[in-house]
């Protein structure tokens, strides 16, 4: 007979657990796109910077990360050279008007489709817009000044700019900065924008993103940052000044966060991030909360056709009563078999409080392909067991996604 | 009617002729492979990797040569060696030679390495213009491994750095060659 079964009080934490797997599984939203995968190519795209308004990634691309995408990320029908210039299919909306050079401009769609199986609750199907962005970035001279405004149907509450439980207005990013050095290499920046910590994957529900709280969706913070880029280094430090977009201010965090990575052998590189932060009522333990996360990350293509992203964070959340180890990760192995069609197989795991609750496991399989100019579509199954005090429950949910950039 | 004895001051002219040509060796490529590498930097982190594997080394007696054909050369993106290429006008200009005068270059002794600096001059984009480049040497049996480094600024050979969605390389490119030649 199993723990579930033997007492009430078991059955009640049973059920809590489920529902709380399967309010992890439903809090699935937008996503900006950054593919950490990309070093596979050439040997040129180990950083983000060239292809990214945000220079360690993410969103809003540059014209040549445009032309880039187009070039390299997307299957091709057909005779196709490769030596063939990508045309207007590289510019916004297709080209459809001029855009002026200081100007950068870009969107992202997304939808996504939901069928979640608990392993103690009824399946649900949900349909969720998870993303309606639009990007600009203007640059005059060293100048840049970048926002970002969209819309959700639900989600995404820390870059929320309404109230209310759904169809919320969100705007992820809105800063100003200065690029300066040789060839560009330092822009500082100060306004919102996404925390420089791991690897910015595109799953954004990670466990590694999620508990680290520096997912893409909706965890950006204010503060100012300094970023560097040149040829096999990367690194970004962020002063956090808390997120403005939550009230009141007794949750806003404080401090800092940081990466720095550096390619040791051709497309392969080892980095390592640190954060530290503390807010008067944290969104977990309701107390004054100081909480760290420290770890290394890394990114290896041995062939083209093969890249693998690993990362592992340890967690510690401390507060005047007790402190609380912890420990999250993550491995992912993409497959580009043809250009554009990706198959991605990931295992994740995460102790929330080391030798307390017991370790939760996750396993994606998931598919994407780039079938189209400024459109792929992605189908993930995720498996999770979670371990919540002293017992156990899991879900499994199937999610399909299309997504357009224009 | 040649006798013997002309015949005998026949043969000793025409190797008394033949001495300075033995005495003079030359510089033959073996068969190894070469390689052919350059670097281009740019903007906001980016590398521009080249390589290439063709090269041919001449040496007539008192200059060598060493030429790469450049549209041998490929940085793994096809639109990108478009691009190259066309700013290298190789249509037009299709190989680069270096050349150097063999009493400005050192050869190490069987079994010897060393490292020098030498002066040539570069032909590049249809401009010849002086340039100094360092290289490494190794002795293994008579088979020279040669290892050559040079700065090149291409504005100086009339080349404007390629640029492709407002993201230019910058125009100092470093250029490495390795081969092996034996001195023949």
């Amino acid at each position: 007979m199993c723990l579930f079964q033997s007492t009430k009080i078991a059955r009640i934490f049973a059920c809590l657990a489920a529902i709380l797997v399967a309010l992890a599984a439903l809090t699935w939203s937008s996503s900006a796109r950054a593919y950490v995968w990309m070093l596979r190519h050439d040997g040129a795209y180990v950083g983000c910077a060239m292809c990214h308004a945000d220079p360690s990634g993410g969103a809003l691309l540059t014209q040549y990360g445009r032309n880039l995408g187009e070039q390299k990320l997307r299957t091709y029908f057909g005779k196709h050279g490769e030596d063939e210039e990508v045309g207007s299919a590289g510019s916004f909306l297709f080209g459809a008007f001029p855009v002026p050079d200081p100007l950068l401009l870009g969107g992202d769609v997304r939808s996504l489709y939901l069928h979640t199986i608990p392993s103690r609750a009824p399946a649900t199907d949900r349909y969720i817009l998870m993303q309606a962005d639009l990007q600009a970035q203007v640059s005059i001279d060293w100048l840049r000044a970048n926002v970002s405004a969209g819309y959700v149907s639900e989600g995404a509450l820390g870059a929320a700019l309404t109230v209310g439980a759904k169809d919320r207005l969100v705007s992820r990013t809105q800063w100003v900065g200065a690029v300066f050095g040789d060839n560009d290499r330092f822009l500082v920046r100060a306004g919102r924008f996404n925390i420089p910590f791991g690897l910015r994957v595109t799953e954004h529900t990670l466990w590694a993103r999620t508990v680290t709280r520096t997912d893409t969706n909706a965890s950006q913070q204010h503060g100012v940052a300094l970023a560097f880029n040149v040829p096999k280094w990367r690194a970004e430090v962020m002063g956090i000044a808390g997120n403005f977009q939550v009230s009141p201010d007794a949750y806003r965090e404080r401090g800092y966060s940081a990466f720095v990575e550096h390619e040791f052998a051709d497309r392969w590189t080892l980095g390592a991030s640190s954060l530290l932060a503390h807010s008067e009522r944290d969104i977990s333990s309701g107390k004054p909360t100081w909480r760290h996360a420290h770890g290394l990350f890394s990114r290896y293509s041995p062939s083209k056709i093969l890249v693998l992203l690993l990362e592992a964070d340890g967690l510690l959340s401390s507060t005047q009563t007790k402190k609380d180890y912890g420990l999250t990760g993550m491995l992912q192995a993409d497959v580009e078999p043809s250009q554009g069609l990706h198959f991605l197989a990931t295992a994740e795991l995460l102790d929330r409080r080391l030798g307390t609750d017991g370790v939760s496991y996750g396993l994606w399989g998931s598919a994407a392909w780039f079938f189209a100019p400024h459109a792929d579509a992605r189908v993930d199954l995720v498996w999770r067991s979670e371990a919540v005090t002293q017992t156990r429950a899991s879900a499994t949910a199937l999610l399909a996604q299309m997504h357009f950039y224009f | 009617m040649m006798t013997f004895s002309h015949l005998t001051r026949f043969v000793f002219l025409v190797s008394a002729l033949c001495l300075p040509c033995l005495a003079d060796a030359k510089l033959v490529r073996t068969t190894d492979p070469a390689k052919v590498e350059f670097v281009a930097l740019g903007p906001l982190g980016i590398q521009v990797n080249g390589h290439g594997s063709e090269l041919s080394v001449g040496d007539d007696g008192t200059t060598v040569t060493v030429t790469i054909p450049l549209q041998s050369l490929s940085t793994d993106n096809g639109l990108r060696d478009r691009h190259m290429r066309e700013a290298l006008e190789t249509s037009k200009y299709p190989n680069t030679v270096l050349t150097v005068a063999r009493g400005d270059l050192k050869f190490p002794a069987d079994g010897q390495s060393l490292s020098a600096t030498a002066p040539g001059n570069l032909f590049l984009h249809g401009v010849t213009k002086p340039v100094q480049f360092t290289y490494d040497a190794q002795n293994a049996g008579g088979a020279i491994q040669t290892k050559g480094r040079m700065p090149v600024d291409m504005t100086l050979w009339g080349i404007t750095p390629p640029s492709y969605a407002k993201i230019a390389v910058d125009r100092n490119v470093t250029v490495n060659v390795a081969f092996v030649a034996a001195d023949r």
